[in-house]
């Protein structure tokens, strides 16, 4: 008796280790993980705190998440955070008045986020502590109502040559953050291709 | 880069309050002035300085002085307050943002095919979000009809995205594909919404917190917005469009 039995070579891997090797271009990588680490670098921005004295929001922090942006590089991926200030409140450092002779420093929540200009009829005031911007402000009578205005002086800025500034690393997610997400980003990536979902 | 159609709009609506007659050139030359400071505010510079490289730009409280001048010296004191030329700034630089990831997450063939979708979803806190009012006593008091699902939903109806709404109604989550005609639909107010800024992209409206994820294609087929193996479409982007220059957009 003769069995005859036909082999036939069904290649499947060969198109599958075609599909995984065209995902792995470095193109594609960057594309793969680009957008989720821009949006994870953006809710951490988001989430940081508006400002340490509690005064109203310049929304720093929202304009930095909104301004954070990437683009496929040779190497990987280049996130962008464009927004003035960002690099200095990460690197800290001195910042000295370079345009006019002094840093006007809000020492007050109405000038914060605010300039001299946004105070028409401030003044200077140097007194032994230092040089201030101030302006005439109302006195409180003893049911809260404004009852004599030009009463009293309202501080608003502190006049200083420098400032020296503290680093904040903490300002951008950990690298082992983003090297989780771009991890997962890659593993689900890599899956979808694996299973067939890839064009 | 030159201001957009989306931040014309935007500019324009804040300028909606002002009483006064404002001739063609001198909005347009408002708007150029606009234009130089937001693209300071988006990209700020860095130069030299000693040895140290330093941040150069405008900050938002040194370009409000800007266009306050330059309100001034175009004779149009009043025109806009201090909040005013805050609010179209601020209007105007996110949707200038936002135009910017939009073009990467969108106009690329090779995203889109990775990241078939987009999840409409809270990411800036507000506090009185979409769909609320302050009442007394800084409660808030539902504005039914006004939050971001019946707008989705709205918009989803408006174009026919059966699909998107679909996910809406099973899982809560805004998702639809990024070719889907929803998000122009969004940004244009469907649903008889005025306060929108008639983008394809968020910020959809002024002041809104709610900002776009990218969702990967095995999670589209798994809400059923693609089929195994299709290949999603990139929308039609018009990016010579999106950043016409004012001239053309007035």
């Amino acid at each position: 008796m003769i069995i005859r039995a036909d082999i036939t070579f069904e290649d499947n891997a060969s198109p599958a280790l075609a599909r995984q090797a065209a995902a792995l271009q470095p193109r594609l990588v960057a594309r793969a993980i680009g957008g989720p680490l821009r949006e994870t670098v953006r809710n951490h921005l988001a989430r940081r705190p508006s400002n340490k004295r509690g005064w109203p929001s310049t929304r720093f922090w929202e304009s930095a998440a909104r301004g954070t942006t990437w683009e496929p590089t040779e190497e990987g991926v280049l996130i962008h955070i464009k927004k003035l200030g960002f690099r200095q409140r990460y690197f800290g450092g001195v910042i000295r008045a370079v345009t006019k002779r002094f840093l006007t420093i809000p020492i007050s929540p109405l000038a914060y986020g605010k300039t001299v200009a946004d105070f028409p009829g401030s003044f200077l005031m140097v007194t032994k502590k230092g040089a201030y911007i101030v302006r005439y402000g109302g006195a409180m009578g003893a049911r809260g109502r404004m009852r004599r205005h030009n009463a009293t002086l309202q501080f608003l800025f502190k006049l200083q040559a420098s400032v020296n500034q503290v680093g904040d690393k903490d300002i951008l997610p950990t690298r082992a953050a983003l090297m989780s997400v771009a991890r997962q980003a890659l593993h689900e990536y890599f899956t979808d291709i694996h299973g067939g979902g890839a064009t | 880069m030159p201001v957009t159609a989306q931040q014309l709009i935007a500019l324009r609506r804040s300028l909606a309050r002002y009483n006064g007659d404002v001739s063609r050139s001198v909005l347009n030359s408002l708007l150029r002035g606009f234009k130089s400071v937001i693209e300071s505010l988006i990209l700020p510079g860095t130069e030299n300085r000693d040895g140290i490289e330093v941040e150069v730009g405008l900050n938002p409280a040194t370009a409000r002085a800007e266009i306050r001048d330059l309100i001034r010296s175009r004779g149009l004191a009043g025109l806009m307050d201090s909040g005013q030329i805050d609010f179209a700034l601020r209007t105007a630089t996110e949707v200038a943002q936002g135009a910017g990831v939009y073009v990467r997450e969108a106009a690329d063939a090779e995203v889109v095919e990775i990241y078939p979708a987009w999840e409409l979803l809270r990411v800036y806190d507000r506090d009185v979000p979409r769909g609320f009012r302050r009442g007394p006593r800084g409660t808030l008091i539902p504005m039914p009809g006004d939050d971001w699902p019946t707008r989705f939903t709205a918009a989803g109806a408006a174009v026919g995205d059966d699909a998107a709404l679909a996910v809406l109604a099973a899982t809560g989550r805004m998702v639809a594909l990024k070719s889907s005609e929803l998000w122009q639909a969004l940004g244009d107010g469907a649903g008889g919404y005025t306060d929108t800024l008639g983008n394809p992209f968020a910020p959809f409206a002024f002041n809104s917190g709610y900002d776009l994820n990218n969702v990967g294609r095995a999670e589209c087929v798994r809400l059923g917005l693609l089929a195994v193996g299709e290949t999603p479409r990139a929308p039609q982007v018009d990016v010579a469009g999106l950043f016409a220059p004012i001239e053309e957009a007035a």
